[in-house]
């Protein structure tokens, strides 16, 4: 049994162009774990994602995988790992829905990725767990902005990776598709036991749907917790995070909802 | 590789068959077959001239097609095209100096204007593969930039040359900046189709690659693809075949540009179907192309890039704006 964490990075670094992005983060990630960053703009968080991707292998410090460094995973066993879910807005999608989801069977794919018949039943059930088997055949261009979120989360899925990390996979979206969204990554968790690491603006998303919270302030740690712990210190430490006060709301027997203070002139 | 793709791919090998196997037989004069059996001359005219150059346009067509389609996923641009990495400069200064310097002759079979064109090429593309190289997070963008920067280098330095040039050299330079695709028995075809072999043999291999890198390097990077690996290949690919067509044939425009996107509004963006599509699409536009100016000005001949553009332009564009269709938009 391995009983090194899923994650574990150790003091993470990063710069681009003299400018300092990230700043010493140890940080580890368990099995199962539902982890939310969250943080105001330009903090971090998806240099972050992109690090514990291994997409930016400048970073100084250590990412390590179930115990092995990120360095010495070959591309396709880093792939069957973890999946990404990146920004969508100004992506070419040439592709149907179809052949789009089929792109994450790649790393189990010959060398001609020729789809096998395993690979086929995969895509079908990453179809149906984001509800999107019902557009399969459609162009990726013609699909709203809901749709197209819970085809690249299919995509994701697909991958049959241990941890999914996601960046602001529901921002631009209304708030039927953002619950939308949230549901599949729940409903992924629980069937797969996927470890999910998303990356999100929504602070109440972050601290009522995740069961734990990474805040960053400037490239740094500030907090990495329990969501209720976190819960339980707001609004104030929200207003040190965002540097805007918060107000808590309480709506019947649900949890508190932190609404940023309205500033007058 | 989806079903339509397969009977799309049967299709065209039935009109490359036909169109392959006619081409030959037409051109200032037609030949019949009796010709070729009863007449000594016709039957060396249509061995020796007509049947290696339609082998040769097809695989200068076809290389085109396929590289534009590589270029266009590698660089997610649709105006990117075989010659945006300056390879058509390059290779143009390189055989404007073999004119201008005089150096006739051959080289182990290979004619020297032809050696000083591929040096061109594949120069050209080494150096914006080193430039971009320098920097590690170097994107699409900023390669396109670097080749067309190279790309005014050469074509300044070829200027230069021009000028220098004597009267009948400057017109031989011009001919040869038309593209034209003028072999003469099988020792160019077999040059021309054997660096052109070795190329097409990576892009066939890599061809998955690109369905990843069209969607974007970080999303082809966690899926398990090696980017930097995946680029350097194909550079490397692409300019063995664009250098090895340039080298024989000459820029020829608006093939490489224009049949991936053709193609892609056919069958879609899954690059292992819109690969061999493309290329043989490609081939025998330019077979047709070709026969088309051995003829039309009988016995002169036009130059075939003017007759790609001239008329695969209007095609394109009625096929881009015709009744129901909405541009590129929906296909990339």
């Amino acid at each position: 049994m391995n009983q090194n964490p899923l994650i574990e990075l150790k003091n993470l670094s990063y710069a681009y162009g003299g400018h300092t992005v990230l700043r010493d983060i140890t940080l580890t990630i368990d099995k199962g774990d539902t982890v939310a960053i969250i943080g105001k703009n330009g903090a971090g968080k998806s240099t972050l994602l992109k690090c514990i991707a291994g997409y930016l292998p400048s970073a100084a410090g250590e990412v390590a995988l179930s115990g092995r460094a990120i360095g010495d995973v070959s591309p396709r066993k880093r792939a069957a790992f973890m999946a990404y879910v990146p920004q969508l807005q100004g992506r070419l999608l040439p592709f149907t829905v179809y052949e789009y989801v089929m792109l994450g069977r790649y790393p189990y794919q010959n060398f001609l990725a020729l789809p096998r018949e395993e690979d086929k039943k995969i895509v079908m059930e990453s179809l149906q767990i984001t509800d999107t088997a019902d557009f399969a055949r459609r162009g990726m261009n013609s699909l709203s902005g809901g749709e197209l979120q819970r085809v690249f989360l299919a995509g994701a899925v697909s991958q049959r990776a241990r941890i999914l990390l996601l960046d602001e996979p529901a921002t631009f979206l209304d708030p039927k598709h953002q619950e939308t969204i949230q549901r599949v990554l729940e409903r992924i968790h629980a069937e797969f036991g996927t470890t999910v690491l998303t990356v999100t603006h929504d602070v109440n998303l972050a601290l009522g749907r995740y069961a734990k919270v990474f805040v960053l302030t400037e490239g740094a740690c500030f907090f990495y917790g329990k969501a209720e712990e976190l819960s339980a210190q707001s609004p104030q430490i929200l207003e040190r995070v965002f540097d805007i006060p918060f107000d808590a709301a309480k709506i019947k027997d649900r949890q508190p909802i932190f609404i940023p203070r309205r500033i007058t002139p | 590789m989806s079903r339509g793709g397969k009977k799309i791919i049967l299709w065209e090998c039935v009109v490359a068959v036909v169109v392959l196997g006619t081409a030959p037989f037409v051109g200032m004069q037609l030949i019949s077959l009796s010709n070729i059996l009863h007449d000594a001359f016709a039957s060396k005219i249509f061995l020796f001239l007509r049947v290696p150059r339609v082998i040769a346009a097809f695989f200068a067509g076809g290389g085109l097609a396929l590289c534009g389609m590589v270029f266009q996923a590698m660089f997610r641009n649709p105006l990117a095209e075989p010659f945006t990495l300056g390879i058509s400069s390059g290779a143009a200064f390189g055989a404007a100096a073999m004119i201008i310097f005089n150096v006739a002759g051959t080289m182990l079979g290979v004619p020297w204007i032809t050696v000083g064109a591929f040096t061109g090429a594949i120069t050209s593309v080494a150096l914006v593969g080193a430039l971009s190289g320098l920097q590690k997070a170097a994107t699409g963008l900023t390669m396109l930039l670097a080749g067309i920067a190279v790309s005014f280098m050469f074509s300044s330095l070829l200027m230069l040359l021009q000028y220098m040039s004597s009267m009948s050299q400057s017109f031989q330079i011009i001919r040869w900046l038309m593209g034209g695709i003028e072999i003469y028995g099988y020792q160019p075809l077999l040059s021309l189709i054997s660096l052109e072999g070795v190329g097409i043999i990576a892009i066939v291999l890599a061809l998955p690659w690109l369905d990843h890198l069209i969607t974007g390097e970080d999303l082809a990077h966690t899926r398990g693809v090696n980017v930097v690996r995946a680029k350097r290949v194909l550079l490397i690919a692409t300019s063995l075949v664009v250098g090895s067509i340039v080298a024989v044939c000459g820029p020829i425009g608006f093939i490489g540009l224009m049949v991936p996107h053709f193609c892609r509004m056919l069958v879609g963006a899954s690059h292992r179907t819109l690969g061999p599509v493309s290329f043989i699409a490609g081939g025998v536009g330019l077979v047709v192309c070709d026969t088309i100016s051995r003829v039309i000005i009988a016995p002169a001949e036009v130059p075939v890039g003017v007759i790609t553009a001239l008329l695969g332009g209007p095609f394109f564009l009625w096929v881009l704006f015709g009744k129901g269709r909405q541009g590129i938009g929906n296909y990339f």
